[in-house]
C-alpha cells in the first residue's frame, strides 16, 4: 500500500519525535524545576534550566527538607528495602518453583495453586492483615518489617516454574546418571540457565521494590526509616506550611529518586532483553 | 564389562501397566535392541534399567549385583538420549567430564579420558564449542562421548538415531556399530525403526503393548517371528498377511477369493481359524501361478521394485528385483513356496510350527 503515510520515513520520525517529546517532558519539567530558586519558580514557569541544579541536589542530598531526614539517608533506605525485597523474592520464588517443577511430594499441585491464586488479588487486600502480623512480630520500624512482609511472590514463582518447564526431561535424567543429586542439579544446571530470567526478574522486582509507597508508609513511623518514595509525599505535605513552596528541592529529590532504577535498568538492560526474549537453552 | 539380567521385571504407573513381567538375559558384550511401535514399553524398560524409574516388581542385575536399590550413578552405566539432553550452557570438555568430576576422578585421569573419547569421535576440534554451535551430528557424538569417558559396565540408547536426517542416521549407525566393535561394552539399544534394529542387533528384542514378544537374532526373528505382530511389524514393507480357514484334511488353507494354499504336510493345528504370512520376496512372478494379483501401485527404489496390489479384496505387496516390467493396471502371477508361509492362530496372535 503505497498511500500509507507511515511508510514515509519523514512523517515515521515525526511521529517518533512527538512520542520521545511527551515522554520526555515531565522530566524535562523536572529538570526545570530542581534547577531553579523557588523564588524563579513563582508566576511563570521558567521555559530553560537554571543554574541552581547543583545547589539544590547538594542540599537535599547533605540537609533535607526541614522536618526531614537527608535525602541521602531515604536513598539509603529505599536502597536496603529495595535490595532486601528483590534479592529475597528471587531466592524465594526460584526454591520454591524448583521444588514444584521437579520433586513429587503430596499436596504439590494443591500448594502450586495456592501460589497461583495470590497472584488474583493486589497487595493491597492483604495489607491489614499483613499489618497484623508484623505489628504482632514487632516489625514495625525496621527494615525486617519493610522487607518480610513484600518478599513472597506468586509472579516471580510462577515465572521460574514456566522457565523450568521448558527445560528438558531428560536433562534431570542425564544429571542424575552423571550423578548429581538435586541440590548439584540446582547450583549446575539450574541456576547457570536461568540466569537471564534471574536478570529480567531483578530489574523488574527493584524497580517494584523501589516504588513501593503505601507500605512504607503504613509500617513506618520513625522518620529514620523514611524511604525516598514516601519522603517526597512527606516534602509536599510540609512544603504547604511554607511561605515559599520548595518544588525546587522536591523536584530534585524526584530526579534522586529516579536514578537508581535507571541505573539497574542500564546495567542489566542486555541481560533484561535477553530475557524477555531469548530462548537460547 | 558386565551380564544383564532382567528377573520378571514389571512397571506399573498408577492403574496401567507399563511393562508387564518381563524376563530378559544379556550375555557380556552383546548389543542388544528393543524395538517396537510407541507406547510398547520398550523406553520404560530401557529406564528401568538406568534406574531413572523404579521397577514394581522384579530384580535388574548387572554384572550380577542387584542394582534395583541403587541409584542410577551408582550403577555403572551411560545413557544417551534422543534430544541429546546435552547440558547448554558447558562446554564440550565440560559436558563430557561433568559425570567424572562430580565423581572426583583425578585430572589427569580426566585430561586422559576426553582425549581418548574425542579422538575416537572426531570431537577434538569441538572441545571449546558450546553445544548450540554444534550441528546435529556433532551434538549426537558429543552426547556419545559423554557416555563413553565415563567406561561404563552398560551403555544404554534411548532412539539416539530419530532427531537426524536419513543420511546423517545412515552414517551414525554404521558408527555406532563400530564403536561397539572397538569397545565391546554391554548395550541396549532402544528404536522404532526396525532397520535399526536389524542392522545393529546381535540380538533384537521385539516388544508390544508392554510384553516381550519375541528374542532373537535378526535373521531368527525375520525367519520364523513367533507372533502376527512380529510378523508384520519386521520388514519393510511387512510381512503379508491374509486371514485363512483350515480345511478338513489339515492341509489346505483356504483365502477369501483366492486360490486355496497346498501345504506339504499336515499342520499341527487345535484352531482352523488361521492368519498365513507370505514375506513380499517369496511371492515369485509367475504367469502361471496360483493367485492373480491386480497392481494397484509401482515403487521403483532402483535395486528392487515393490508392486503393491490387490489379491480379490485383500492388499498384497510383492518385492521383486531390478526394474520390473509390470505397470499399475496390469495383472500378474504369482507363485507360492509353501515353504515360506508363515501360519499363525488367528486369536492368540501365536506362531503355529510349520
Amino acid at each position: 500500500m503505497k498511500s500509507d503515510p507511515l511508510r514515509s520515513a519523514g512523517l515515521r520520525h515525526a511521529l517518533l519525535i512527538l512520542m520521545a517529546v511527551v515522554v520526555a517532558l515531565p522530566l524535562y519539567l523536572a529538570v526545570v524545576a530542581a534547577s531553579h530558586t523557588p523564588q524563579a519558580l513563582l508566576g511563570h514557569f521558567p521555559l530553560l534550566p537554571g543554574d541552581m541544579l547543583l545547589d539544590n541536589l547538594r542540599t537535599v542530598l547533605s540537609v533535607g527538607l526541614p522536618g526531614t531526614i537527608p535525602v541521602w539517608r531515604m536513598l539509603l533506605n529505599s536502597l536496603v528495602m529495595a535490595l532486601g525485597i528483590t534479592l529475597g523474592k528471587l531466592f524465594i520464588s526460584i526454591l520454591s518453583a524448583y521444588a514444584v517443577v521437579y520433586f513429587r511430594f503430596p499436596l504439590r499441585m494443591a500448594a502450586f495453586w495456592l501460589i497461583f491464586f495470590t497472584l488474583m488479588m493486589p497487595i493491597e487486600v492483604r495489607f491489614f492483615p499483613t499489618y497484623q502480623v508484623t505489628a504482632n512480630l514487632h516489625l514495625l520500624n525496621s527494615y525486617s518489617g519493610l522487607i518480610l512482609p513484600l518478599i513472597a511472590s506468586a509472579t516471580a514463582t510462577f515465572l521460574f516454574r514456566q522457565f523450568f518447564m521448558t527445560l528438558p526431561r531428560s536433562l534431570v535424567d542425564a544429571a542424575r546418571i552423571d550423578g548429581a543429586g538435586p541440590i548439584r542439579f540446582f547450583i549446575d544446571m539450574v541456576l547457570p540457565l536461568s540466569r537471564t530470567n534471574i536478570a529480567a526478574l531483578f530489574v523488574l522486582v527493584f524497580v517494584y521494590g523501589w516504588n513501593q509507597y503505601l507500605w512504607p508508609l503504613l509500617t513506618t513511623t520513625d522518620a529514620g526509616y523514611t524511604t525516598v518514595v514516601m519522603g517526597m509525599q512527606g516534602m509536599i505535605n510540609a512544603g504547604a506550611s511554607f511561605a515559599l513552596p520548595r518544588w525546587d528541592l522536591i523536584m530534585a529529590t524526584a530526579l534522586l529518586a529516579l536514578l537508581p532504577p535507571v541505573i539497574v535498568v542500564l546495567l542489566m538492560q542486555r541481560w533484561f532483553i535477553k530475557g524477555l526474549t531469548d530462548s537460547d537453552k | 564389562m558386565a551380564t544383564l539380567v532382567l528377573k520378571q521385571v514389571s512397571k506399573r504407573f498408577g492403574d496401567t501397566t507399563a511393562l508387564q513381567p518381563s524376563s530378559l538375559d544379556v550375555p557380556d558384550g552383546e548389543f542388544v535392541v528393543l524395538v517396537g511401535p510407541s507406547g510398547c514399553g520398550k523406553t520404560t524398560l530401557l529406564r528401568l534399567i538406568a534406574g531413572l524409574e523404579a521397577p514394581s516388581d522384579g530384580d535388574i542385575l548387572i554384572g550380577d549385583r542387584r542394582v534395583n536399590d541403587l541409584e542410577p550413578s551408582a550403577r555403572d552405566i551411560a545413557m544417551v538420549f534422543q534430544n541429546y539432553a546435552l547440558y547448554p550452557h558447558m562446554k564440550v570438555r565440560d559436558n563430557l567430564t561433568y559425570g567424572l568430576r562430580l565423581r572426583g576422578a583425578s585430572k589427569e585421569d580426566i585430561a586422559r579420558r576426553v582425549q581418548w573419547a574425542a579422538g575416537l569421535l572426531g570431537l577434538s576440534e569441538l572441545l571449546e564449542r558450546k553445544p548450540s554451535a554444534l550441528s546435529g551430528g556433532q551434538r549426537q557424538r558429543v552426547a556419545m562421548g559423554r557416555a563413553i569417558v565415563r567406561e561404563p559396565q552398560l551403555f544404554l540408547f534411548d532412539e539416539p538415531l530419530s532427531n537426524l536426517d536419513a543420511r546423517l542416521r545412515n552414517h551414525m549407525r554404521v558408527e555406532i556399530k563400530q564403536l561397539h566393535q572397538r569397545l565391546k561394552t554391554t548395550t541396549v539399544f532402544v528404536t522404532h525403526d526396525q532397520v535399526e534394529a536389524m542392522t545393529l542387533a546381535q540380538r533384537v528384542v521385539v516388544m508390544n503393548q508392554g510384553r516381550i514378544e519375541q528374542v532373537g537374532t535378526p535373521g531368527e526373528v525375520y525367519a520364523r517371528p513367533a507372533s502376527v505382530f512380529v510378523a508384520g511389524f519386521l520388514g519393510a514393507p511387512g510381512m503379508n498377511l491374509f486371514d485363512a480357514e483350515l480345511g478338513a484334511d489339515g492341509q489346505t488353507l483356504h483365502i477369501a477369493q483366492a486360490a486355496p494354499l497346498h501345504l506339504g504336510s499336515t499342520l499341527n493345528a487345535t484352531q482352523c481359524e488361521l492368519v498365513v504370512g507370505i514375506r513380499p520376496e517369496a511371492l515369485a512372478p509367475d504367469p502361471q501361478g496360483a493367485w492373480q494379483m491386480d497392481i494397484v501401485l509401482r515403487e521403483a527404489l532402483g535395486a528392487e521394485t515393490l508392486l503393491h496390489g490387490m489379491i480379490g479384496a485383500q492388499p498384497c505387496v510383492v518385492r521383486v528385483a531390478g526394474d520390473a516390467p509390470w505397470q499399475e493396471g496390469q495383472r500378474m502371477g504369482l507363485r507360492i513356496d509353501p515353504a515360506a508361509l508363515h501360519v499363525f492362530d488367528r486369536a492368540t496372535g501365536a506362531r503355529i510350527a510349520a
